[in-house]
């Protein structure tokens, strides 16, 4: 096979992850499981470097690792009672969602082997599968993209848009998605503005030798 | 081959996820729970977007639409961006109720039952 | 380099064995396994130096000798410390978790050493070319507060509970003037890649974007914890913060990846800004060590001339003054970029000369307007007042 190297990779790195996100459902400190989170978040990072899809991997990193285990593991410092989470019994809860979950997971194990992914998303254009890999070039005058197979001396050849997988993101990120992103600022502004508005009446609460100390 | 495993480990962390939302008590331990499912969803898609991709999505490749075809990734950059917004609200709230009431176990704080 | 070490490898191994099964996965690892082995020596190497060079320069800024015993010169000292700390008991104070405790300087020290394998060091030494390496960078530093965290909490000791969260929230502020510094430098080269960054630098961009310099400089001091930001150490106060209860070697890995993480902030710097390994006669990797030696001894020179900051003021610095640079810089460096279009040929003279008339004046406004007064009694309300002021909570009264 071609990539056999890789499947082995990924298999090695999913049960790490999956041991983790197991780690963290089941673990009483709640300290510990933010950190078997941080674990999972960057197994999931490294599937993306694989995958040839750089960018995403890295913004998980910062985003996920840099940010929200931080932010769990901070809330855990801050508040007094959330530090050890008690441990659930053996009541009907546990067994019905535990049997739910098992459901979940092996319907889809059955649907993902049992279908023949080649033949319901077939390449059928072998032009995508060349610019994916190969070199291509494109002729902004006569709206032309070729493919350029052999060794010719052309100063714009790029080497594949898998290779520089930060081209695409940027043109379509600033053309046909544009709105879409300043309404994730948007969003971005309202998490901020409210998790301030919700959190200013404790602070102004507190005797000032508490703030003091931080 | 490739993208069966993958979207084994996607379905895996979906429902090691969902057990641990339907379970756990603790609020910190639902979020981290929630964190998971986004995670399997982000993966799923770009390994969808990278394994598989048909010609009909493009009528015919012109310069216009060329650049559509790593839009998995860009889908996944807005997930992520509005789970750890959305996360950040929630633990602000999580303080806030931190500081009013004497517990934070999710089976005692439910006011609107009866 | 890659294909270097790869065919001298199967050079070798053709004249031992023939035709093994998998051949060439054992080569791939086995280049890897060099290339790995090659990059983190030499930086282990220069983290001996820098533990040496820095205690001599701190000794001669203070005109007293440094360290001179071990060795001429006092060269063996940081084989002296090391051996010292190796022997040293391991002590897991009893309330500590102790998973966590181990844990955290692991935390700390491996992201420095990721950060060496996107760098180029020559013309064609590098370890890996992603093409996003600046984002990557950015990203794998942003890991070190996770440790902090990991370190104060396993010390169930209130002390550093408190240091680990100043630390935290500084870490955190510091980490957005750092990205938003390196738009200007992406807007102007198109490519997220360092080996492209390297080699559009005829000029080094320190002239062409000094906002951006200074935002990038001072921002990586913070996030490497170095005066005058080391308000977590804070040696002569805290004791060691949140390092309080670590002994042994496990104090030693925090130690040794502080210094790490100095010569990783230098080597980004010098990569980015300084033009890394361009140079006229030298190979590559003599210049950049010129210029990553150079921009460590500016590093301890602040150490040793500047004092501390306190918290708020390294905060309000971070929001108030390095972000407002950084988004002064962007918008004159993306509309000096349309004007000269890739067409000129003397592009990088036009934009830097737009960028020093107008974006620079910006930094000598907000370093005036951010200059704290004297703490006057008209300011009732503030959170918190520093030891000795006029507030009559401190005054005792006179018997």
């Amino acid at each position: 096979m071609d990539n056999s190297l890789l499947n082995i990779f990924i298999i090695f790195v999913s049960l790490i992850g999956i041991a983790s996100a197991i780690y963290v459902v089941a673990q009483t400190n709640v300290f510990r499981a933010a950190i078997a989170l941080a674990l999972s978040f960057m197994t999931v990072a490294v599937v993306f470097f694989a995958i040839n899809a750089e960018f995403l991997g890295s913004v998980q990193i910062l985003v996920y690792i840099g940010a929200v285990s931080v932010l769990m593991a901070f809330s855990v410092l801050l508040v007094k009672d959330l530090q050890t989470a008690s441990s659930s019994t053996m009541g009907i809860k546990y067994i019905l969602s535990s049997v739910t979950s098992l459901l979940i997971f092996i319907v889809l194990v059955f649907v993902i082997v049992g279908t023949d992914w080649k033949k319901t998303h077939e390449i059928s254009d072998p032009m995508i599968n060349e610019i994916l890999f190969d070199k291509y070039v494109i002729d902004e005058e006569n709206r032309v993209i070729t493919t350029v197979s052999s060794e010719t001396d052309l100063d714009e050849v790029r080497d594949g848009l898998i290779n520089d997988s930060i081209i695409p993101i940027g043109s379509m990120l600033s053309s046909k998605y544009f709105i879409s992103l300043q309404i994730i600022g948007l969003i971005i502004v309202a998490c901020v503005i409210g998790s301030i508005a919700v959190t200013k009446n404790t602070i102004e609460n507190e005797e000032e030798g508490d703030a003091e100390a931080i | 081959m490739t993208l069966e495993i993958i979207l084994i480990f996607s379905s895996a962390l979906l429902s090691i996820g969902i057990f641990g939302l339907l379970t756990r008590k603790n609020i910190v331990i639902t979020l981290m729970s929630l964190e998971l499912i986004f995670n399997s969803v982000v993966l799923s898609v770009v390994a969808f977007n990278r394994y598989s991709l048909s010609s009909s999505v493009f009528n015919e490749i012109t310069v216009d639409n060329f650049f559509g075809i790593l839009s998995g990734n860009i889908l996944g950059i807005f997930i992520i961006c509005v789970a750890a917004g959305e996360t950040a609200l929630a633990l602000a709230m999580v303080l806030a109720l931190g500081k009013f009431k004497s517990t934070v176990e999710l089976s005692d704080l439910s006011e609107m039952k009866n | 380099m890659f294909e270097f070490i790869y065919n001298i490898l199967d050079f070798l191994f053709d004249l031992v064995i023939k035709d093994i099964k998998f051949e060439s996965y054992i080569l791939t690892g086995l280049t890897g396994i060099i290339i790995a082995f090659a990059v983190i020596n030499g930086v282990l190497g220069g983290v001996l130096a820098l533990i040496w060079g820095e205690r001599r320069l701190l000794g001669r800024f203070q005109q007293r000798t440094g360290p001179n015993r071990w060795g001429p010169q006092g060269i063996l000292t940081s084989t002296a410390d090391a051996v010292k700390v190796m022997f040293k008991e391991d002590i897991v104070p009893e309330e500590a978790d102790r998973y966590i405790f181990n844990v955290a300087p692991l935390l700390l020290v491996i992201p420095v050493f990721i950060i060496f394998s996107v760098i180029p060091f020559g013309i064609s030494l590098y370890a890996v070319d992603i093409n996003v390496s600046a984002l990557f960078i950015l990203a794998i530093t942003s890991i070190s507060g996770l440790s902090i965290i990991c370190a104060a909490w396993a010390s169930a000791n209130r002390i550093a509970i408190f240091s680990a969260l100043r630390s935290v929230a500084m870490l955190i502020s510091y980490e957005i003037p750092v990205g938003l510094s390196l738009v200007g430098i992406l807007l102007i080269c198109e490519s997220m890649s360092v080996m492209d960054i390297v080699i559009y630098q005829k000029i080094p961009f320190i002239l062409i974007q000094p906002v951006a310099a200074i935002v990038f400089f001072l921002g990586s001091l913070a996030e490497i914890n170095r005066t005058p930001f080391d308000l977590t150490e804070a040696e002569s106060e805290l004791a060691a913060g949140y390092q309080n209860d670590y002994s042994g070697m496990k104090w030693g890995l925090f130690y040794l990846g502080e210094f790490a993480a100095a010569i990783a902030a230098a080597t980004v710097f010098s990569t980015l800004f300084l033009g890394g390994p361009n140079g006229p006669v030298l190979p590559g990797i003599f210049w950049l060590t010129i210029k990553v030696v150079g921009v460590l001894f500016f590093i301890i020179w602040i150490r040793a001339s500047w004092p501390r900051f306190r918290i708020d003021q390294v905060l309000n610095l971070a929001w108030k003054g390095l972000f407002e640079l950084t988004l002064v810089n962007i918008i004159v460096t993306s509309i000096s970029v349309i004007i000269w279009t890739d067409a000129d040929s003397n592009r990088l003279i036009f934009i830097g000369l737009a960028n020093w008339i107008f974006a620079f004046p910006f930094v000598l406004l907000i370093f005036k307007m951010l200059k704290t007064s004297n703490y006057k009694n008209e300011n009732k309300k503030s959170i918190s007042y520093p030891i000795g002021s006029d507030n009559p909570k401190f005054i005792k009264e006179k018997i």
